[in-house]
């Protein structure tokens, strides 16, 4: 087996042209690096980083037009509100859905915005305040930190507690477990009883339209949203409205989201047939879907992130060009020598290979570098662009990608000029 | 041995008094050139002879304004060559001299025609006068079927003969061949040989030739030995 | 200096697959460079977007008023009207549903008249007749309601649209006056006057200067918003007094007081962070390829030791070697960045329908080109001048 010979060989040219080595790696490290950043945006936002969901997960989107909102959002940067409008129904359309007792888990959510102090302290800025009903948490499978889920019974006796997200509970309490502790909520009391673990997804499934936006500081019981008179953020009118809170819980205007659990077919056609009696029966146009379904259909639009991940790929395919060149001007150093290697029987195809290994092995020191690029850059941009207070990060997966495309485009690179320097004739003579 | 030189004028085209060339490497000094004294008349075809690392090379690359001097004197077609700037020793190689090599220094990268343009071209002629003079010399040798041909396509005989194309084409007053014939077989050394003799008897160009082979030597006007960076001449003995 | 351009041009057409890549690689550069440019222009155009309105002379006062009355609450914002109105400085004050400069997305509406069967979108405001006292506006067509700087709201169902969605829904101003207009927002609002189109500074957003402002005052929660009127230059004065007005409520409720300043809003700063974040990616576009062409380059230089060293010998001066290294650069540059002006055309359409209202931006192209140009030339340049300084003698030494 030649190929750790080759390998040897391989190495061995690298380290005889350290500058032209260090040159290819600093330039497609580079390249993979920026490609890498507009990756990592893509992927936050249209795949995300969170767990698995079950696919039992449902939702009802009631037919409608959105001509106005299609209008306007088409291609800019409020495109998620979209989905949004799809996912959400009013307040009368959400209790005649909840109303049917089959699911094994439901959930009515919106946000709003409070005031959330700690007892005595001043009023600061509002906070976004999420209103939701227990089994929320263990649906979309939010990791705690500090304590738990308040429970159905918290629900169904009104209880005042709440569930603090880890940024408001590093601004409130230091991030220390402040699980008993009592909040402040426009003025009531409210005790905590768990803390969220980190940053909730970028792209949050529950809520496609706070893509991109700040996060969820807090989480409160659904029903104290009447108590509170918390008026949802961002509503989608579909009719006007009186100016009074029990208008709005009257009106057509959209304002929330609701989610279902039915896990098994027995559920789900159960359902089905609720919703026939529910909706179908009084004309209104409906569609039942899983989570699967729902990604499917209610996928987030294309943005400027599909473009930049596109331009940022065409830099990494720059890069190898220049890559290219560099390998074509290494490949005229060695003619003698790889001549004489085909004069004493090397065939043309064992160069070409150890030519493509020394791209590979610079293509990979190149990919792991471009990490530090990437990491460089999402610091830079988490400074320069406070859109959202979920920062930019190297994940895994964007780590795999730009890795593996590093690689393909680096060995490449090296294909023509491999195959350019393998041409050459056998001699034993000094060219 | 001939001294049968034609008296072409009064200066001489090459005056070397007193030479000397040292090569420096860290703390090592190497004489190439040992107070070298040499006159070249003009239309002269002078031979030098010598073993290798006597300083054959060093001497024609001092003649040849390649390279500079420590000590002494040069004048070239009765011009002092010492202070002058880079500038212009690169327009007195242009214009005064020719060089022909051992390995004939024939650009890889450009065709027949390009490799004889490239002189032309640093003398600033106009196209049309600096084509028509590259045709005319290159139908003189015999290679105006091989113009656009690559170096790499020609034999050893068809490149050194471009390279004195190259030489000729901008009709240089003095000729420095350093080895022409080194790299050639029998056969094509002879008619490189007969070429330069040509030239030398015709046009009166002033040639100055190292070489080993003594035959060859013999064709010239005068020979030169050199030895350890001294030049001897045996007529002077 | 003499620049043999020809045998240059034989030379890389005889290496055609050498030739095309460094072509493509130069193009590559060209089109990356100048997409991101564009890209960056156009989020340094939304930072540096103005609204329509006299910034100069308008504050925003923003509160969040807790509790679970809402009567409490109707009358606390009447109270705050009132004590806006009542300090020095203020020459009109009023409650407006649509935010200026806001971060939040607010939603459009598809206006409609029973009167025409055409339809618009735009962006209903709901308001008090303060509105268009505080916030400059004129009537071009129909009479403004009368400053009634109370706090009944003003009629209800009255409505005053900007031209543009005058024109949209009836064809001219003078058209619409008196026509009904009703959206999924609103209930059908008589239209009593067109005034001067508006341009928010609502993020990214395209039709963001049709506006219909309705009468009756803005829909009564925990949050509201007031725009301020000053007097001329006596904004920041004026802002003060109100902070102090306000000043023993900052414990129970949030209250902000703000200048419409482009640095004070946060679309205005995403969008500056944006066009630096894009503009530094460019430069380090750039800077890689240049890196690639210097160690091309110089690696050019060290192969080529010998012919430069010939050349020397045929006569060449120092600057004729730069002039030959410029030359060969320049003509790849040359068709390299054709093709990449050919790839900035194809990534402008590819962006237009992401990036609203992109225009060709040539002051950005034709920085990028500059640079980039500067860049290869400074690229070639450091190697060029190391071959110039290769003596001629190096022509007479043996292999």
């Amino acid at each position: 087996m030649l190929l750790p010979y080759h390998l040897r060989l391989a190495v061995r040219s690298l380290r005889r042209d350290p500058g032209l080595s260090t040159t290819i790696v600093i330039v497609l490290a580079i390249a993979a690096g920026i490609f890498c950043t507009a990756l990592m945006h893509y992927l936050r936002t249209y795949v995300g980083a969170a767990p698995a969901l079950p696919a039992s997960l449902h939702q009802v989107e009631i037919i409608r037009s959105h001509e106005a909102l299609e209008a306007a959002f088409v291609g800019t940067n409020a495109a998620p509100n979209l989905v949004a409008a799809r996912q959400r129904v009013s307040f009368p359309m959400y209790r005649a859905l909840a109303a049917s007792g089959l699911p094994t888990r439901q959930t009515g959510t919106f946000r709003a915005r409070v005031l959330a102090e700690r007892e005595g302290s001043p009023a600061s800025c509002p906070r976004n305040a999420r209103f939701v009903h227990a089994d929320f948490f263990g649906m979309f499978a939010l990791p705690f930190r500090f304590g738990a889920p308040w429970t159905r019974q918290d629900d169904a006796a009104g209880a005042p507690v709440a569930v603090l997200g880890g940024p408001l509970n590093d601004q409130l309490f230091d991030g220390a477990d402040s699980v008993g502790r009592e909040i402040v909520v426009d003025g009531r009391p409210f005790r905590v009883v768990g803390v969220i673990d980190g940053a909730q997804p970028f792209s949050p499934e529950w809520d496609r339209s706070i893509t991109g936006g700040p996060q969820d500081l807090l989480y409160l019981p659904f029903a104290e949203h009447e108590r509170l008179l918390a008026r949802p953020e961002s509503p989608i009118s579909d009719g006007p409205e009186g100016p009074r809170y029990a208008d709005l819980l009257a009106s057509r205007t959209t304002s929330v989201a609701f989610w279902i659990d039915l896990p098994t077919a027995a559920l789900r056609d159960a359902y089905a047939r609720y919703l026939a009696t529910a909706l179908g029966a009084r004309g209104v146009r409906y569609e039942l879907r899983d989570l699967t379904l729902l990604r499917h259909a209610l996928g987030l639009p294309k943005s400027a992130l599909n473009f930049f991940v596109f331009l940022t790929f065409l830099v990494l395919v720059g890069a190898g060009l220049v890559a290219s060149r560099l390998y074509l001007a290494k490949g005229l150093t060695r003619r003698g020598e790889l001549s004489i290697f085909r004069a004493v029987g090397a065939p043309r195809l064992s160069l070409i290979v150890r030519q493509l290994l020394e791209a590979l092995l610079l293509s990979a020191l190149a990919g792991v570098s471009a990490m530090a690029v990437a990491a460089a850059s999402a610091f830079v941009y988490n400074r320069l662009v406070a859109d959202t207070d979920i920062p930019l990060v190297v994940t895994p997966l964007a780590f795999a990608i730009t890795f593996t495309a590093t690689i393909v485009i680096g060995t490449a690179a090296a294909l023509y000029p491999a195959w350019q320097a393998a041409a050459r004739r056998p001699t034993l003579m000094r060219i | 041995m001939s001294s049968n030189v034609p008296n072409m004028g009064e200066t001489p085209m090459l005056e070397m008094h007193g030479l000397r060339k040292v090569y420096r490497a860290g703390l090592v000094e190497t004489e190439a050139l040992a107070s070298a004294t040499v006159t070249v008349r003009r239309g002269e075809f002078l031979a030098v002879m010598g073993p290798s690392g006597s300083g054959k090379t060093t001497f024609l690359s001092v003649a040849g304004l390649l390279d500079d001097f420590d000590e002494g004197e040069y004048r070239l077609d009765g011009e002092n060559v010492r202070q002058l700037s880079d500038q212009k020793l690169s327009r007195l190689r242009n214009q005064k001299i020719g060089f022909i090599f051992q390995s004939f220094n024939l650009i890889p990268d450009l065709d027949v025609f390009d490799n004889v343009d490239v002189p032309l071209r640093y003398r600033g002629m106009p196209g049309a006068e600096r084509d028509r003079r590259i045709e005319e010399t290159l139908a003189k040798l015999g290679l105006v079927a091989r113009m656009r041909h690559l170096p790499g396509q020609l034999s050893g005989g068809q490149q050194q003969r471009v390279a004195i194309a190259r030489a000729l084409a901008g009709k240089p007053q003095l000729l420095l061949a350093d080895e022409p014939t080194g790299n050639l077989d029998s056969q094509s050394a002879r008619q490189i040989m007969d070429l330069l003799a040509r030239i030398n008897a015709e046009e009166g160009m002033t040639i100055v030739m190292v070489t080993h082979d003594h035959e060859f030597a013999a064709r010239a006007h005068r020979k030169l030995h050199i030895l350890d960076g001294k030049l001897i001449d045996p007529e002077a003995r | 200096m003499r620049l043999d351009a020809g045998p240059v041009l034989r030379t890389l057409r005889r290496q055609p697959a050498v030739f095309t890549m460094l072509v493509l690689e130069i193009a590559a550069g060209v089109a990356t460079l100048t997409a991101l440019l564009l890209s960056a222009s156009w989020y340094g155009l939304i930072g540096a977007q103005h609204s329509s309105f006299d910034e100069e002379n308008l504050l925003l006062v923003s509160s969040y008023t807790p509790g679970g009355d809402e009567a409490a609450l109707v009358a606390s914002q009447r109270a705050d009207l009132a004590r806006l109105r009542a300090i020095p400085g203020v020459e009109a004050a009023s409650s407006v549903s649509l935010s200026i400069l806001d971060a939040r997305w607010i939603y459009p509406a598809l206006f409609k008249s029973p009167d025409s069967k055409r339809r618009a979108v735009g962006w209903p405001a709901f308001t008090d007749d303060a509105a268009p006292r505080t916030l400059g506006l004129h009537a071009i067509a129909g009479t403004l309601p009368p400053d009634a700087g109370g706090d009944d709201g003003g009629a209800a169902r009255e409505a005053y649209m900007t031209i543009c969605l005058a024109k949209a829904l009836f064809g001219s101003p003078a058209n619409a006056i008196g026509r009904f207009v009703e959206s999924d927002q609103n209930v059908p609002v008589r239209v009593r006057a067109v005034v001067q189109n508006a341009t928010m500074r609502i993020p990214f957003m395209p039709h963001a200067g049709c506006v219909l402002f309705i009468a009756g005052g803005a829909p009564v929660g925990h949050e509201a918003q007031v725009y301020v009127r000053t007097a001329p230059g006596a904004r920041d004065t004026v802002q003060t007094r109100v902070r102090d007005a306000f000043a023993g409520e900052a414990r129970r409720r949030w209250i902000d007081v703000r200048s419409l300043d482009t640095t004070d809003s946060q679309h205005v700063r995403v969008g500056h962070g944006l066009a630096a974040f894009l503009s530094i990616i460019g430069a380090l576009v750039g800077v890689n390829a240049q890196l690639g062409a210097l160690a091309a380059t110089s690696f050019l230089v060290a192969q080529r030791r010998r012919q430069i060293g010939i050349r020397r010998a045929l006569g060449a001066t120092k600057a004729d070697i730069v002039a030959y290294f410029l030359v060969e650069s320049g003509f790849t540059m040359l068709a390299g960045s054709l093709l990449g002006l050919g790839g900035t055309v194809l990534l402008f359409l590819m962006m237009r329908p992401f990036f609203q209202g992109l225009a060709v931006d040539v002051g950005a192209i034709a920085a990028g080109l500059v640079l980039f140009w500067s860049a290869t030339i400074a690229a070639t340049l450091v190697p060029a001048l190391s071959a110039a300084r290769v003596p001629p003698s190096v022509a007479s030494r043996s292999l």
